[in-house]
């Protein structure tokens, strides 16, 4: 996965972005705020602006980081991308080559963009792409070399929308039977999380991490000695109890992967 | 909503025959000789399928057509220094030539935008002779990353008052809105355990403790809790 030789994109910042940061910024108590909310938004505002000259919808209003309390209380910077989800844009300062991420922004997002900001404030480099993973397997702190390329941006916004639209049109009494057994309504937040399994793990894993997601979200403990060599094996599950939430993790996975590869 | 785009892409990804076509009109267009007859007529085929498989990005600007003239010309300059790393992109080469065309090389996309952004500060310095200078943030004092860490940036007076967060906490613990048949999941509730501790409690331990299954927490999050930080927000500050 790693992409050190992967292709970066420019892109301006704005007049308008430092309008809205220096508006955002003067509603923060301290300095350090300020700055923060200064640069959180020149990156979301710009990589909106990338998006939609990308041809996808984004809804500014509807980010937490144009909500001025969250933001407040918050580190965050996200843009709303209506019916997907919440995609992070991170800023990298010049010099920097890890990225330490905050704990508000480990759940509840479809992955991470991190743009490069550039002396002058006037553009920055879209660096790389990280997908989101289970919360508590999410890492704190991200190496830049080790971001996917940006193009997996796109891949993932497209599954996660075929995804969305074949849960939608209930394509599959798999998908009724994961929102009875989750207690879901639609499955929009954990889908992210079911497209990266299926796009960074092999196929005979994906059955124990997709059994792992269902547990987190179900509040069941992963039992003390139990790894994830153990729980992504099949005959495994008699030692872990849930064969039925197993089976129901894999024939998901499976449906998503045969929309996802007969995509094209 | 977010169809068009994916129809470009999925274009993109079934591009090969294009593909071939494109990476055989640039090949046999490098190998000719400089300023020769037959170096011209190879380029007009290889711009043709340019034009045709649609790779530079269109404007209705009246500017446009010089733009792409210059476009035109920036391409048979450096499209066979370039190609080779053109066709390193993972997905077809013509998604790869449109990147490169459109954002990271030629730029053209920006240059439409910068003829687009021309027009529109044209427009506002004549239609706005009384805006506010300091509102106006043109390049020349646009802040840079220094100014920004050094918090030089800031014209604007700092909006909120040291009590402004405790005016917050007490109107946040008016938030009494509950998703049905879970009482106990108070928007005061969700935000005392995620803007009052440190860490911020994740939603799925809030779903666990609160005993509500995690879509009806984050959809009541989603529809009800956040437009009311909103509202409570712009109330105690007088509109934002």
């Amino acid at each position: 996965m790693t992409t050190k030789d992967n292709q970066t994109i420019n892109i301006p910042i704005q007049r308008e972005a430092h309008n809205y940061a220096q508006q955002f910024a003067a509603q923060q108590p301290n300095k350090e705020k300020k700055t923060q909310v200064y640069l959180n938004t020149l990156v979301v505002y710009a990589v909106d602006n990338f998006l939609k000259m990308m041809d996808i919808s984004t809804d500014l209003e509807a980010s937490d980081s144009w909500n001025p309390l969250i933001r407040l209380y918050h580190n965050v910077a996200d843009l709303a991308i209506p019916n997907i989800g919440q995609l992070e844009c991170r800023y990298v300062l010049p010099e920097q080559d890890e990225i330490e991420l905050p704990p508000e922004v480990l759940e509840d997002r479809i992955g991470y963009v991190f743009v490069r900001l550039e002396n002058s404030l006037k553009s920055g480099e879209i660096l790389g792409f990280l997908s989101m993973d289970e919360p508590d397997e999410m890492p704190e702190e991200v190496e830049l070399d080790e971001l996917e390329d940006i193009e997996t941006l796109f891949e993932c916004l497209q599954n996660l929308e075929l995804a969305n639209n074949a849960i939608a049109a209930d394509i599959d009494p798999v998908f009724a039977k994961v929102k009875e057994r989750l207690e879901m309504e639609d499955l929009t937040n954990i889908i992210a999380q079911l497209e990266s399994i299926y796009r960074t793990k092999k196929k005979s894993e994906r059955r124990g991490a997709v059994t792992d997601l269902f547990e987190t979200y179900l509040g069941i403990g992963k039992p003390e000695s139990a790894d994830n060599l153990v729980v992504s094996l099949k005959e495994g599950d008699d030692e872990n109890g849930d064969i039925e939430l197993s089976d129901l993790a894999e024939d998901l996975i499976n449906k998503l992967a045969e929309i996802w590869e007969g995509k094209e | 909503m977010v169809k068009s785009k994916y129809v470009s892409v999925n274009q993109m990804c079934n591009d090969k025959s294009n593909d071939d076509l494109l990476c055989e009109a640039i090949a046999n267009f490098c190998q000719q000789t400089p300023e020769t007859r037959e170096r011209d007529k190879a380029f007009a085929h290889l711009w043709s399928l340019i034009l045709k498989f649609q790779i530079p990005r269109t404007s209705p600007h009246p500017r446009y057509p010089d733009l792409l003239q210059e476009i035109q010309l920036e391409f048979s300059q450096r499209i066979c220094t370039e190609f080779e790393q053109i066709k390193a992109g993972k997905k077809s080469f013509v998604h790869s030539l449109r990147l490169w065309m459109n954002w990271y090389g030629l730029r053209l996309g920006f240059r439409i935008m910068d003829l687009d952004r021309e027009d529109k500060k044209k427009n506002e310095r004549e239609t706005s002779l009384d805006a506010p200078i300091s509102g106006g943030n043109n390049d020349g004092n646009t802040p840079t990353l220094v100014d920004v860490t050094a918090g030089k940036f800031d014209p604007m007076e700092t909006l909120i008052r040291e009590d402004f967060k405790e005016k917050l906490s007490a109107a946040i613990q008016t938030l009494v809105c509950h998703p049905k048949d879970y009482p106990q999941c108070t928007c005061a509730e969700i935000y005392k355990r995620r803007f009052y501790r440190n860490p911020p409690q994740k939603f799925t331990e809030i779903s666990k403790e609160l005993n509500l299954p995690y879509q009806a927490l984050m959809a009541h999050n989603r529809r009800k809790c956040k437009p009311l930080l909103k509202k409570i927000y712009n109330e105690l500050l007088g509109g934002e």
